[in-house]
């Protein structure tokens, strides 16, 4: 029997803290498991005896990346409850802060952090050296989404605007057309990211995922529509615990999420949304999407890169949209009455499908609350990948091996301070 | 606030009563693009932070970050990574670190929401306003020979 150790102490450009162990017997590939080894983040237990009111600014300290994804699954979640639906621009001004997260997020990732492994860099402050260019244009584009989170969610990260019925303060229409001029320079930045991520070298390798995302009847889905996967899934929120659990592994103190029935993995992230919902992309992504080599399904998880480029496009796209047709509301929020009952909400994280539940007292009071976030949701997914792709990859040296192994996990940009944390790397050859 | 945490804070406040005309004070929340925008231009940069070395809370460490990096022991964990050594890092790379740029960082040791500072840092925020002030001047001095 072949033996070898490969060690690594800190895996990179990652959210949070945790380990990857790889085992590698006789030149295959035995198994892969994520070590998440930080304690869980109990908002769960937090949010309980709290009164409903507090949970969009409880669960926004969630992540610092997608604060906007934690308010927005759990103001859904509860005026499930109440049985509130929003004005259509209220509607619309919470497709624009999704905007400006997306934006922030999937450029961050694209520019500062998945495409050093593309270039060949420790990181994007080395890339920055030779492509200062491209960096600055990265963090300009990340900027544009800063400036939409600050407009309407009072500050760039952990917004404090966002309430359940409505927002506290709804802005002017000329305050939001002073996002006009940067929006129209971040869609061409955006066009011109999606043109030069379709230019990189990518692993040819692709896996028959089963991926589950949201679905609209008209929209490419940030808050609304049925839970659907290309298995001929398709079901509501409230169905999302009879059809999916959350497991403990021994390996992880992050939960991993499964299909009930059969245990199987699934993808959720862009490459699902992407893949479930081309064809509801605007007419400018789907063009550029295209023209970058994808097709309209994408099963490459390394080319997740062009598809957040892709996203990154139509969010500014939507954003721009949304700011055009814009009226200002007559209110800012739907008043709501506490009630006793259950409420569920799916929305679509930059990094996939956020699933919460709450369970409330008559008096508002948070009795019981369940938060699956996309990377929990991922874990088993990304083991799939490591176990089905490094075993191509055995012939590299023990650092490029090692490399390819934390490009692989990357190409999910977990986010593991949601799903606890993550950082440390373990190739056991035997 | 959260405990010592505020000391970057607390100290700007302290500044904006005392500090001269010329000298622009911004609190950014510890995200490296905020840091980059706040650093384009500026002829020089003082920064003053939170941190955790192992010494003894209220413990002031000075970087001159114009001469190396911020150790990396002392390299703030923060959003994907990005936090105010890798900021400070990136700026340079960028070619948008200011010539003059140095780093006060205080050693702190709590950090419960809405707690006031504890005597061991708070005791030390005169000193190290003082430190503040005096680098101001050097740089005030220099940038004007």
């Amino acid at each position: 029997m072949t033996s070898k150790t490969v060690k690594v102490d800190v895996l990179a450009r990652v959210e949070g803290e945790g380990g990857l162990k790889v085992t590698i017997r006789d030149g295959l590939v035995r198994s892969a498991e994520l070590n998440i080894f930080e304690p869980p983040r109990f908002f769960e237990a937090f949010l309980r005896g709290r009164n409903f009111n507090e949970t969009p600014d409880i669960v926004a300290r969630i992540c610092g990346i997608c604060p906007v994804a934690y308010q927005m699954s759990a103001v859904h979640a509860l005026e499930n409850i109440f049985g509130v639906s929003l004005s259509p621009q209220l509607r619309a001004l919470r497709r624009l802060l999704y905007c400006g997260e997306w934006i922030e997020s999937h450029v961050l990732h694209i520019y500062m952090l998945h495409a050093p492994d593309f270039l060949g860099y420790a990181g994007g402050v080395e890339m920055a050296r030779d492509h200062g260019d491209l960096v600055r244009q990265g963090l300009q584009l990340k900027k544009v989404g800063n400036e939409i989170l600050t407009l309407l969610g009072g500050r760039e990260i952990h917004p404090i605007n966002v309430r359940v019925g409505g927002f506290y303060r709804t802005p002017l229409k000329k305050e939001l057309l002073t996002l006009k001029e940067s929006l129209k320079w971040a869609r061409d930045a955006a066009l011109a990211t999606v043109r030069w991520t379709g230019t990189l070298e990518f692993p040819d390798r692709e896996r028959d995922y089963t991926f589950v995302a949201l679905r609209h009847e008209e929209e490419y889905p940030f808050n609304e529509g049925r839970i659907v996967s290309n298995r001929g899934l398709d079901i509501s929120a409230g169905d999302y615990d009879k059809y999916f659990e959350e497991i403990h592994v021994p390996q992880s103190t992050a939960l991993h999420s499964r299909f009930r029935d059969s245990g199987a993995a699934y993808l959720v992230g862009p490459l699902a949304r992407y893949s479930l919902n081309f064809d509801r992309l605007s007419a400018l992504a789907q063009e550029a999407a295209l023209a970058a080599g994808l097709d309209r399904i994408c099963r490459n998880p390394y080319c997740s890169i062009i598809v957040r480029a892709v996203e990154t496009l139509y969010a500014v796209d939507e954003a721009l949209r949304v700011i055009e047709t814009y009226e200002e509301p007559k209110s800012s929020f739907v008043p709501v009455e506490p009630r006793e009952g259950e409420g569920y909400a799916a929305t679509e994280a930059p990094r996939g499908l956020l699933y919460h539940r709450y369970r409330l007292e008559s008096d508002g009071a948070i009795a019981e609350a369940q938060i699956v976030p996309p990377t929990s949701q991922n874990q088993a997914s990304i083991e799939e990948d490591l176990v089905e792709f490094i075993g191509g990859f055995l012939d590299l040296s023990d650092e490029a091996l090692r490399y390819r192994c934390e490009q692989t996990v990357r190409n999910y940009d977990p986010c593991i301070s949601c799903a606890t944390h993550f950082l440390r790397l373990d190739i056991d050859r035997g | 606030m959260r405990g010592d945490d505020a000391i970057g804070v607390l100290a700007l406040r302290a500044l904006e009563k005392i500090s001269p005309p010329e000298i622009r004070l911004v609190e950014i929340e510890g995200e490296a693009t905020q840091l980059l925008e706040a650093l384009t231009g500026a002829e020089g940069a003082i920064l003053i932070d939170a941190c955790r070395s192992g010494s003894l809370a209220g413990t002031i460490h000075r970087f001159d970050v114009a001469v190396s990096p911020i150790p990396t022991n002392l390299a703030t964990f923060s959003s994907h990574g990005f936090g105010l050594a890798a900021g400070l890092e990136l700026a340079r790379s960028l070619e948008q670190l200011p010539r003059l740029c140095v780093v006060f960082a205080i050693d702190v040791e709590e950090f419960t929401p809405g707690a006031a500072l504890t005597p061991g840092v708070s005791s030390r925020l005169n000193e190290l306003l003082a430190a503040v002030v005096k680098e101001t001047e050097r740089f005030l001095s220099e940038t004007a020979s």
